[in-house]
């Protein structure tokens, strides 16, 4: 934690891993209100 | 005055009839949807934002002390920590939002107005309630999407890492590239490499597909490095991963082919000025253009700068040292591609002894050999000659001890070491043509009837899957390398698929 080199080298992965994970959880919310 | 009371109650039962679900139902909306909500804004905390301020993750993965100076790969470790730690930030965000009703609920009751707010509080109770088990489901379902994202990633991370490593261990095998260390003479698995970063010195002993990196690794000084050798990882500055030897590898190991060249003999038998003889053709040829040959390394390059002066001189090369030999790396860019070069000169000692020639563990690498005898040093030669040639040749002649016991000896050590001789090939290379001539040329013949190595030559037969005589000149004639040697060189290195011109340079 707070490692400067592991806050850099991790950035992308973690704002990837957050993507899928809303992106899923909102397309879950939407699938469970249209059907 | 009865109806006015009974008008105030109605009306007071009206509003909490509408007051209470509609608190009830507000309540729950937002405790149903802000629990998730909290949540996700804590992953966002973890995984975004990144604040200084956030509380410290519950644990944090750390790689041994003694392992590689790199960042572990995030899905080695770190992504399952974050996981833990998101579900903690989001559990005190869903907290936070918890406390604060049931602080406006408390709130409700203690007002003075109580009689209009508490029921307010009683359907912020009910509607806490209900909104607590569907926000807590909602939160939980997040948090099981999270999971198995990170458990997903997890897993597809991981076989790319394992399918890359084996595909570079399957090129590697497919293109014969099997790597030794020219100092320790130990089989190289994988090149360690030192981080290319300015001013950063650390070395990374397994830079392959893992806990520390796919497709790249970072060093700990935060510069990016490449894992495999499909990558590109060659351009780093390579060494040698065997703890104890760790020399630099200047080679780019892993590029091309390697071949094991070992030469061997008895003290004075003329292995260095053979190898001296087959550098100078080599880089003739190189000049001449039909052939690319390069010194590999800088020690090579010390070493071996100076072995056509050598031979043009006549002087003769220094003596070799007892001391373990490094191997000279000479890379050969041929038609038929690259080859890595490692020719190893050992002294002459280190063949008459068991220890000593245990010592040099390149001969259990090698699939060609150079066995190396002065016929000189042959007692029974040496005494047929008559005695005005043996006075001019006196100074010439090595006093080692027969060439017969340091073939027997390395040859026996050679098994010793696993490798199966009867896949291997053998040169025998009778050195001084220039100075002794054999007859007929057949090489083999002479050494029985003339030198009466006869036994030896059997034995070398026998043991070999292919044995070839040659005698030898190592000196420059009209200009060039001995002719001899040329033919020396073609066979030595026919089978390993190296393009050589012909002719002599």
């Amino acid at each position: 934690m707070n490692d400067p080199v592991e806050e850099h080298a991790y950035r992308r992965h973690r704002r990837v891993v957050f993507a899928a994970t809303l992106i899923l959880v909102l397309g879950a919310l939407v699938a469970v209100f249209v059907l | 005055m009865w109806f006015i009371y009974l008008l105030l109650a109605f009306l007071y039962i009206t509003f909490v009839i509408f007051v209470v679900p509609l608190v009830a139902l507000c309540a729950a909306l937002a405790y149903g949807i802000g629990l998730p909500v909290a949540y996700v804004a804590g992953l966002g905390q973890v995984l975004v934002v990144r604040s200084p301020r956030m509380r410290e993750p519950p644990r944090w993965p750390r790689p041994p002390q003694d392992d590689d100076p790199a960042v572990p790969q995030y899905f080695y470790g770190p992504a399952m920590a974050d996981a833990e730690h998101a579900i903690r930030v989001g559990l005190d965000n869903c907290l936070w939002l918890w406390r604060r009703g049931v602080a406006a609920v408390q709130a409700s009751f203690e007002f003075d107005q109580a009689l209009i707010t508490a029921p307010a509080g009683v359907g912020g109770i009910a509607g806490m309630g209900v909104g607590l088990v569907l926000g807590a489901a909602g939160a939980a379902a997040c948090a099981l999407v999270h999971m198995l994202v990170v458990g997903v990633a997890t897993a597809g991370v991981r076989a790319t890492g394992f399918a890359l490593r084996g595909l570079d261990s399957a090129l590697l095998r497919v293109r014969n590239v099997r790597m030794v260390c020219p100092s320790c003479f130990e089989r190289v698995p994988y090149p360690a490499y030192a981080c290319p970063g300015r001013l950063c010195a650390l070395r990374h002993r397994d830079v392959r597909p893992g806990r520390y990196g796919i497709v790249s690794r970072w060093c700990r000084c935060g510069t990016r490095m490449n894992t495999l050798l499909l990558f590109g990882s060659s351009r780093m500055a390579a060494f040698c991963p065997h703890r104890g030897c760790e020399r630099s590898l200047e080679h780019r190991p892993g590029e091309a082919p390697e071949i094991v060249l070992p030469f061997f003999g008895a003290t004075g038998a003329g292995k260095t000025r053979l190898v001296f003889s087959m550098v100078t053709l080599l880089r003739r040829w190189s000049e001449n253009g039909g052939l690319g040959a390069e010194f590999a390394d800088s020690s090579t390059a010390g070493r071996l700068d100076i072995a056509g002066d050598v031979l043009r001189s006549g002087r003769a090369t220094d003596k070799t040292a007892i001391a373990l030999p490094r191997g000279h790396v000479i890379r050969l860019v041929s038609a038929k591609g690259t080859r890595i070069l490692h020719l190893f000169d050992a002294a002459g000692e280190r063949f008459y002894r068991t220890d000593r020639t245990q010592e040099l563990a390149y001969l259990g690498k090698a699939r060609t050999f150079v066995l190396v005898i002065d016929p000189l040093s042959v007692e029974a030669f040496w005494d047929r000659l008559p005695e005005d040639r043996r006075a001019e040749l006196d100074a010439l002649r090595s006093n080692a001890p027969s060439p017969d016991l340091a073939y027997q000896q390395t040859h026996q050590e050679i098994e010793a070491m696993g490798v199966r001789l009867t896949r291997c090939r053998l040169a025998v290379v009778f050195s001084r043509a220039d100075v002794v001539a054999a007859a007929d040329g057949d090489v083999a013949r002479w050494a029985r009837d003339e030198l009466g190595l006869g036994n030896m030559i059997r034995s070398t037969r026998q043991n070999f899957g292919e044995t070839r005589f040659f005698h030898t000149a190592a000196v420059m004639e009209g200009g060039g390398v001995h002719e001899s040697v040329a033919a020396l060189t073609r066979w030595v290195l026919a089978r390993d698929g190296v393009d050589l011109p012909g002719g002599t340079p």
